[in-house]
């Protein structure tokens, strides 16, 4: 699978996820290439392929707050608009961001989520 | 793993009658219950506020969590919602509830549940109550 195909699936992962219903994410994330490629696939790829289909945002949106783990990382937008991306519980080594680009933030959401993910 | 996500899901289904031991393979649904509260939300905010409130709240190891489908994950969420009814819980949504209609996602579906079950918003959306 090439580097473009693989980000564009990555970026779906969350629509596949609630259409299929039988597939868990770690499945699905492993299916669309980017455990062969996670070195190569940096926040920089997500944000091109995001900027492209900007509709997936609200999907991720919705993804972090559908989350129902005991650790991880969330996506949310501040009663301020401004987005974070943060994890939970709090660690001295992960910050916590606040974005005003809805794209930038979920570019840097997504690959800490799938990388999470990759490594669970 | 299918098979540890198998057995997880049959403890955590059984775990109906462990309802008074602490922290079953690690689901903190039972852990620092004081007085029957349960928080329902959005992630993270609804674990955040039941830590504050000592009360209980619905959540799975990550690592079993992402390898659930999600079927899996809708099947432990009603399982708890279920034994949070039969206990009658106070109910307290982390993120206040003033149009159902905007609200999406597994809140929703867990909103719809209780409602379906006899549950309705409190005026200012912030409790369900019966």
């Amino acid at each position: 699978m090439n580097k473009d195909n693989t980000i564009n699936n990555i970026i779906y992962l969350p629509e596949k996820f609630y259409k299929q219903r039988d597939v868990s994410i770690y499945s699905l994330l492993k299916e669309s290439g980017y455990f062969e490629l996670h070195n190569q696939i940096i926040e920089a790829n997500i944000f091109d392929g995001l900027i492209k289909h900007p509709e997936c945002i609200d999907q991720w949106l919705n993804w972090s707050a559908d989350k129902r783990s005991s650790s991880g990382w969330y996506f949310k937008q501040n009663d301020n608009g401004k987005y974070v991306v943060g994890y939970f519980p709090l660690k001295e080594n992960l910050e916590t961001t606040e974005y005003l680009d809805e794209v930038e933030a979920c570019a840097a959401f997504i690959k800490r989520e799938i990388e999470d993910i990759r490594n669970s | 793993m299918k098979r540890l996500i198998s057995i997880f899901i049959l403890l955590f289904l059984v775990g109906n009658s462990f309802a008074k031991t602490a922290d079953f393979l690690g689901v903190k649904e039972v852990v620092a219950a004081k007085g029957g509260t349960t928080v329902l939300g959005k992630y993270p905010d609804y674990i955040n506020l039941a830590e504050e409130l000592g009360a209980k709240r619905f959540n799975i190891p990550t690592n079993v969590w992402n390898k659930m489908t999600p079927a899996q994950q809708w099947g432990a969420n009603q399982k708890f919602l279920d034994r949070m009814i039969m206990r009658g819980d106070k109910v307290i949504l982390s993120n206040p509830v003033l149009d159902i209609n905007k609200v999406s996602g597994a809140f929703r579906q867990e909103l719809d549940y209780l409602i379906g079950k006899g549950y309705r918003l409190n005026s200012t959306g912030t409790q369900l109550i019966k």
